[in-house]
């Protein structure tokens, strides 16, 4: 049971993922969905992800992360393909990782 | 990490052990893992002969925990064939910080070892420490082990006063845990535990002897025994 949500979760993701690659947006039904399952959080990573706030580091080492608080919007920046990208040498990658978030 | 530890334990109580923990796909040393035990267990030997364990049968293991060991088993592959230890690399962060440090450059390290193993967890989480540090470690310590595809096994005391809050991101970061805990009914004057993944029923039994050495034996319950019990 406690895998139920997540389930559910991802397999919206990647119907959304799948729909926005055919037609470049989101739609009504799984806007309804994602309001369904995360309530007025989505609204908050919709807009983070319109806003193009997060951003996707990289280096050559292959390790990678992503700048942006709302993991909800991490995800969907994913499957729409709408985040920055940025490329850092592995010893920024390093400091990244360390800095603390205050 | 559950299959090293599962092949330890088979190997140390010279019993087969039927069934697994759900670690199918997950690499050769199984899903990351937590290890729950009290300190007098004696939970640093088996962590260190589960260590030697997977330097023998897949190479390279980092080991780090705040201080040096100081006594090691005088048993298993490590006593069989000293080479091993030498794909036994020992780091010693003194803190939180530097453990976070060493796990934010791990992506540095060439070759990449094909296990992790934090042995005393608890000793980085203060009292001070919040939740959020909790979940900040296992996250940073996860995601490093996804990155460089390796195993993962962190031993932790789980009853240090203090730290509830940082222990509960712990066990929520580490669904897969091996509790270890004394037996209450214990035979003779030795130190004795029950060990097991998460599931009710006790599936070995550790024994301190008195040089020391340790002693691993399968849990023997009347359903064993019995030729109606179904599986």
């Amino acid at each position: 049971m406690e895998l139920t949500l997540p389930s559910v979760a991802e397999e919206l993701l990647r119907e959304i993922k799948r729909n926005f690659q055919e037609t470049s947006q989101i739609s009504d039904e799984h806007l309804l969905g994602l309001k369904f399952i995360f309530g007025p959080t989505a609204l908050h990573a919709l807009d983070l992800v319109d806003q193009r706030s997060v951003t996707h580091v990289t280096s050559p080492s292959g390790r990678s992360t992503f700048q942006c608080k709302h993991i909800l919007a991490v995800y969907l920046s994913q499957a729409v393909r709408c985040c920055q990208d940025l490329s850092v040498s592995d010893k920024q990658m390093s400091e990244i990782l360390l800095a603390k978030e205050d | 990490m559950s299959l090293t530890l599962l092949r330890l334990l088979r190997e140390l109580s010279g019993a087969p052990e039927p069934g697994d923990v759900g670690a199918a796909g997950c690499g050769p040393h199984g899903p990351p893992a937590l290890v729950l035990a009290s300190p007098e267990c004696g939970i640093s030997g088996l962590m260190f002969m589960a260590a030697a364990l997977a330097a023998e049968e897949e190479g390279a293991v980092l080991y780090l925990c705040p201080q040096p060991l100081q006594t090691v088993p005088n048993m298993g592959r490590a006593a069989r064939d000293p080479l091993v230890l030498k794909q036994i690399r020992f780091v010693y962060p003194p803190s939180m910080k530097d453990l976070l440090q060493f796990f934010s450059s791990l992506h540095l390290m060439s070759p990449p070892p094909s296990l992790i193993m934090v042995d005393g967890l608890e000793r980085y989480l203060p009292p001070t420490c919040s939740l959020q540090d909790g979940a900040r470690i296992c996250a940073l310590m996860l995601d490093s082990v996804s990155h460089l595809g390796c195993g993962l096994l962190v031993s932790a005391a789980p009853s240090s006063e203090g730290t509830d809050g940082a222990f509960l991101a712990v066990e929520r970061y580490f669904p897969n845990q091996f509790v270890v805990y004394h037996d209450l009914c214990p035979e003779g004057k030795k130190q004795t535990f029950k060990m097991s993944f998460m599931s009710p029923r006790p599936r070995w039994n550790l024994r301190i002897k008195e040089d020391g050495s340790l002693g691993v034996s399968p849990c023997i319950t009347v359903e064993d025994h019995s030729p109606n019990v179904q599986n």
